[in-house]
C-alpha cells in the first residue's frame, strides 16, 4: 500500500469518525413509547416518564474519539514535513480508537442484552455505531498501511 | 540494567497489571434502601456487574478489549524486531480502552450518586481499584514502549 492509499484510509476514518457522532449508535423502545437515543455526545429521553430516575445517565463518549480522531488527522498533517512521527501517530491515534470502540460495542451489546430480555422493549443498532465501526478498521487499515509503506 | 531490558520488564508489568485490573471492582455504590435495611452492595469489574444477587447476566464485557491490548504488548515482547511499534499498539488501544471507561464510569457514578441521594444521603459511590491498576498499567506501558530500543 502505498503512501496516498494508507493517508487517504486514514482521512476517511477521520471524517466517518467525526460524522458517527452526531448520528444514534444505538436506540431503544420501551412500553408507552418511551425511546432511549444514545449518541456520542449524550443520551435523549422521547417521552419520559414522571418516574424516570434523577440524573442523567449520558456518557460523553464522544470525548475520546475525537481525541483518537484528532491525533489521526494530525497524523495525516505531519505526513509531508515529519514521515516518522506521522506514522507513529497514525498508529497510536488508530489503536487506541480500536481500544475505546471495544469498550462502547461492550456497552451497547449489555444494553442490547438488557432491552431484548424486557417485555415490550426492543433495541436497534444505530447508524452511528456502524459508520464507526467502519471508521475505526478503515483507519487501522491506513495507519498499518503506513507502517508498511515505510519498511 | 539495559534500556531492552528496562522495556521487558516494564511491558511485562504492563500486562500484569492490565490483567490484574480486569478482576478489580472499577466502580461501586453501597447503598441503604431503608433504616431497616441492610446495606447493599453494588459493584462493576471488566467481567461482571452485580446488583446484589447473581451477576448481571449482560454484563458488559470490558475484559475482552483488555486482554486483547495486553495481547498486542505481548506481541511486542515476543518479536522484538517489530517490537516498538507493537508496543506502541498495544499501549494506545490501553490507553483507549482506559479513556471510553473513564468517561463511561464517572457518568455511571454521577448517575448512581445523584439517582439515589433521596433514598440515602449516606450512600457511597465510587472508583474502585481495578481503575487505578487499568491506569498504572497504561503508564507503565507507556514508559516500556519509550525505553524500547528498536525503531524501524
Amino acid at each position: 500500500m502505498g503512501r496516498a492509499t494508507a493517508a487517504a484510509l486514514l482521512a476517511v476514518g477521520v471524517v466517518l469518525t467525526a460524522v458517527a457522532q452526531v448520528l444514534p449508535l444505538y436506540s431503544s423502545s420501551y412500553t408507552g413509547g418511551v425511546e432511549v437515543v444514545v449518541r456520542a455526545w449524550g443520551t435523549t429521553i422521547i417521552n419520559k416518564p414522571g418516574d424516570w430516575p434523577a440524573g442523567e445517565l449520558s456518557p460523553t463518549y464522544g470525548i475520546p474519539l475525537t481525541v483518537t480522531a484528532v491525533i489521526a488527522a494530525l497524523a495525516i498533517a505531519a505526513l509531508a514535513w515529519r514521515p516518522e512521527v506521522a506514522r507513529y501517530a497514525a498508529l497510536g491515534g488508530a489503536l487506541a480508537q480500536v481500544g475505546a470502540l471495544g469498550v462502547l460495542v461492550a456497552l451497547v451489546m449489555s444494553e442490547r442484552g438488557h432491552a431484548v430480555g424486557q417485555k415490550g422493549a426492543s433495541f436497534d443498532f444505530g447508524i452511528g455505531l456502524v459508520l464507526l465501526v467502519v471508521a475505526t478498521v478503515v483507519a487501522t487499515a491506513g495507519a498499518v498501511g503506513l507502517q508498511r509503506e515505510a519498511a | 540494567m539495559s534500556r531492552r531490558v528496562q522495556a521487558v520488564v516494564a511491558l511485562v508489568a504492563a500486562v500484569a497489571l492490565a490483567l490484574w485490573g480486569t478482576t478489580r471492582t472499577l466502580s461501586y455504590l453501597s447503598i441503604q434502601f431503608g433504616l431497616d435495611q441492610p446495606r447493599s452492595e453494588f459493584f462493576t469489574t471488566a467481567w461482571r456487574t452485580n446488583f446484589g444477587g447473581p451477576d448481571d447476566p449482560h454484563s458488559p464485557l470490558f475484559g475482552a478489549s483488555i486482554v486483547a491490548a495486553a495481547l498486542l504488548l505481548v506481541v511486542a515482547l515476543a518479536w522484538p524486531k517489530k517490537g516498538k511499534k507493537l508496543a506502541l499498539a498495544g499501549t494506545a488501544m490501553l490507553a483507549g480502552v482506559v479513556a471510553m471507561l473513564l468517561v463511561y464510569l464517572e457518568n455511571a457514578i454521577a448517575f448512581s450518586r445523584d439517582g439515589n441521594l433521596l433514598v440515602d444521603p449516606a450512600l457511597r459511590a465510587g472508583y474502585g481499584d481495578g481503575i487505578w491498576f487499568l491506569l498504572a498499567a497504561v503508564v507503565v506501558a507507556v514508559a516500556g514502549t519509550v525505553l524500547h530500543p528498536t525503531w524501524d
